[in-house]
């Protein structure tokens, strides 16, 4: 019987249905099952199978970015329950992003949330044109093991160096790996500016991420 | 100049797409992230909360009706100008190439500052290239402020009208102005801006927008958006919102100074949904600028799209479908500017031998969109009558006064095999980069005088310092 609700749950986050990802869950919940189970034995089933497929070629972004917002959804529902059960979802690491200070672009930042939340990350996304101050605020409260700077701007790019030396001011560069991306950023540009990690697309993001966890 | 294009959309289409542009531009209207810009938009009629701009279709046909529909852009000396205005289309290179293919080693590596200018040296020696970009982002360049720098580097590569998109403050404008007249001519560079799709004029967007238009400096106003990321996967919506975001930094434009020279920008870019990279040879992506052009064709302002340019990643057989391909359909647009000849990578790679077959394949373009006149069929008719059935016409005096009327390729190959054999059996990119060296080797048809050179070098330092 339960078998057949975590396939549903997994489909409906193959099929991008966030509504139903959402009901799933609560009814998954209203029947007695672990949340955690609900969450890895279905859902996480699912967002794994996307990931998959995008891997594939079979599926693109819009699949992607839905199955992110289904397990989204899912999570905003069990919350509560995974909570009490101190039942974490087994995560492969834990990372904030943003775009820097001065720039509004977001999507290239957003599309790599959702690769890394559906390879297994739990990703918090803080939004665009976020500054240095607000970045070590975050560092320090939510504790990630991942710092993503992303910039599309040569001129902001400036703006992921500054963030790095806030984190060292603040005493907290030690106790996060930092990655920075965006069009106009290089190998040579991260090393120059001490970043821990670069990646050239979100593909790459995922494995650079995992290296950087593991090594951490 | 030619006359032949192509038309995807008549008068009644470009009609009702205006008209649902004007309905967004009412609903959601556009950002406006400039106080200044906010006060000329209430004060002429928009409605204003926060930083959101209703624009009513007012606004919209007084600036349409005050943007001149014909301005001129000036060389430095030894090329026409450019005379802005329907009927009339000109080629130019792309900008901000992170890479370039290196001349000598044909390996990819980061652009520097001396390739800006040799690519700019390359560009003003080739006749179908009429405008010419900074086409590197250069490494060497400083790190803040590197506009001044590559402008500095194109000055002292060609004499052709510059197209300059920087991401820079309003205070770079009056820079660019004094270091051009410097050079030789105040007119002749213009300056390219892009909001941020969706519907979002930000303030460097618009300290570019309003500054221009203070200054009288031409403006290229082109919106990225892209279906499915910053707008919605229709080709009508891309259209719809494309418009709808030039023609709303066109209003705030034409506010800071009615009859400021202003460029219709189009482009449709796509992004590949699997690879996550911009796309800039995709079918929808010309259909998309072809009635975008129409638009603009139908508002009678000059305007400006993206061709001759390529995705691929090198010199191969893709690179040279997309060039070609790009290019025609470019050129069938009738669009007044056509930049981004000699991409590679989507942007991201320049090369001497894209920019070369780029010249080369704008001979075609322009021969082709001659078309065929028939302003001398008398004298056509008397030919065929003198010659008549059976005989030639390699001896007329009107075939050696005329034949050269016809195009000639200079390195696209059409000898018969045992010639082209005979000769090493060369591939088209064994021509390219051969004749990109020989031409390197030979000294630059302009150099700029060396004490203008160092003006130009102590305003980027001053900058630098400042």
């Amino acid at each position: 019987m339960s078998e057949e609700i975590y396939e549903q749950m997994a489909q409906a986050v193959i099929d991008g249905e966030m509504g139903l990802a959402a009901e799933l869950a609560q009814k998954g919940l209203d029947q007695g099952l672990p949340a955690g189970d609900i969450l890895d034995k279905g859902f996480v089933k699912g967002i794994e199978e996307v990931g998959e497929r995008f891997g594939k070629g079979e599926f693109f972004l819009p699949e992607l970015v839905q199955g992110a917002e289904c397990m989204k959804a899912a999570v905003g529902v069990l919350g509560p329950a995974l909570e009490a059960s101190k039942e974490g979802r087994p995560s492969l690491g834990t990372a904030v992003a943003g775009t820097v200070a001065g720039d509004l672009h977001e999507i290239g930042k957003t599309i790599v949330c959702s690769m890394l939340a559906a390879s297994g990350f739990d990703v918090k996304d803080v939004g665009y044109d976020i500054s240095p101050e607000a970045f070590v605020k975050e560092v320090s409260e939510s504790k990630p093991q991942l710092l993503l700077l992303s910039a599309l701007l040569t001129t902001t790019m400036l703006a992921q160096r500054s963030t790095i030396e806030a984190l060292e001011k603040a005493g907290l560069r030690g106790d996060v790996k930092v990655m920075v991306g965006g069009a106009p950023v290089t190998q040579v540009w991260a090393d120059e500016i001490g970043a821990d990690g670069y990646a050239e697309d979100a593909i790459e993001a995922v494995a650079v991420a995992k290296k950087l966890v593991d090594a951490g | 100049m030619t006359n032949a294009r192509l038309s995807m959309w008549g008068e009644d289409e470009c009609l009702r797409a205006h008209q649902a542009t004007l309905a967004v531009l009412v609903d959601p209207g556009a950002e406006v992230q400039n106080a200044r810009a906010r006060e000329l938009l209430a004060a002429a009629g928009a409605t204003i909360d926060g930083t959101r701009a209703s624009i009513p279709a007012k606004l919209v046909e007084d600036a349409l009706t005050s943007a001149p529909k014909s301005f001129i852009v000036m060389s430095r000396g030894g090329h026409d100008p450019l005379v802005m205005e329907q009927g009339n289309t000109y080629y130019g290179t792309g900008g901000d190439c992170l890479h370039t293919r290196d001349l000598d080693s044909g390996e990819r590596r980061r652009a520097r500052l001396a390739d800006v200018t040799a690519l700019a040296v390359l560009s003003e020696r080739l006749p179908g290239i009429d405008f010419v970009m900074s086409m590197g982002l250069a490494e060497d360049g400083p790190t803040e402020s590197p506009e001044l720098a590559e402008f500095t580097a194109l000055l002292k590569g060609t004499r052709k009208p510059l197209v300059v998109d920087p991401v820079c403050g309003p205070e770079s404008l009056a820079a660019f102005r004094r270091m051009a007249a410097l050079a030789g001519e105040p007119n002749s560079f213009m300056i390219y801006a892009m909001p941020t799709s969706p519907f979002l004029h930000n303030e460097s967007a618009l300290g570019r927008v309003m500054g221009c238009a203070e200054l009288g400096i031409p403006l290229i106003y082109a919106s990225g958006a892209c279906p499915g990321f910053t707008a919605p996967a229709s080709r009508s919506a891309m259209v719809v919102e494309t418009n709808a975001e030039v023609l709303s930094g066109l209003v705030i434009h034409q506010l800071a100074r009615p009859g400021a020279p202003f460029v219709y920008g189009t482009s449709a870019p796509a992004m590949s949904m699997s690879t996550t990279s911009i796309v800039y040879v995709a079918p929808e992506s010309y259909a998309m600028q072809q009635t975008l052009c129409d638009m603009g064709r139908s508002y009678g302002l000059p305007s400006w799209t993206v061709g001759g340019c390529a995705d691929s990643n090198t010199l191969d057989t893709q690179w040279a479908a997309e060039t070609a391909n790009s290019l025609i359909m470019a050129a069938l647009t009738g669009c007044t500017m056509v930049h981004d000849l000699g991409y590679l990578e989507s942007g991201v790679q320049s090369s001497h031998e894209s920019i070369l077959f780029a010249d080369e394949l704008v001979g075609f373009v322009r021969a082709y969109l001659d078309g065929v006149p028939l302003d001398d069929l008398d004298k056509a008719v008397s030919e065929i009558r003198a010659v008549g059935p059976g005989g030639d016409h390699l001896a007329r005096p009107h075939t050696r006064k005329h034949y050269r009327d016809f195009w000639q390729p200079s390195l696209v190959d059409q000898w018969a095999h045992d010639h082209w054999a005979a000769d090493g059996g060369k591939t088209l990119n064994d021509r390219l980069t051969a004749w990109a060296r020989e031409l390197h080797s030979q000294p630059p048809v302009f150099t700029l005088d060396p004490s203008v050179a160092d003006e130009l070098d102590a305003i980027v330092s001053e900058r630098r310092t400042a």
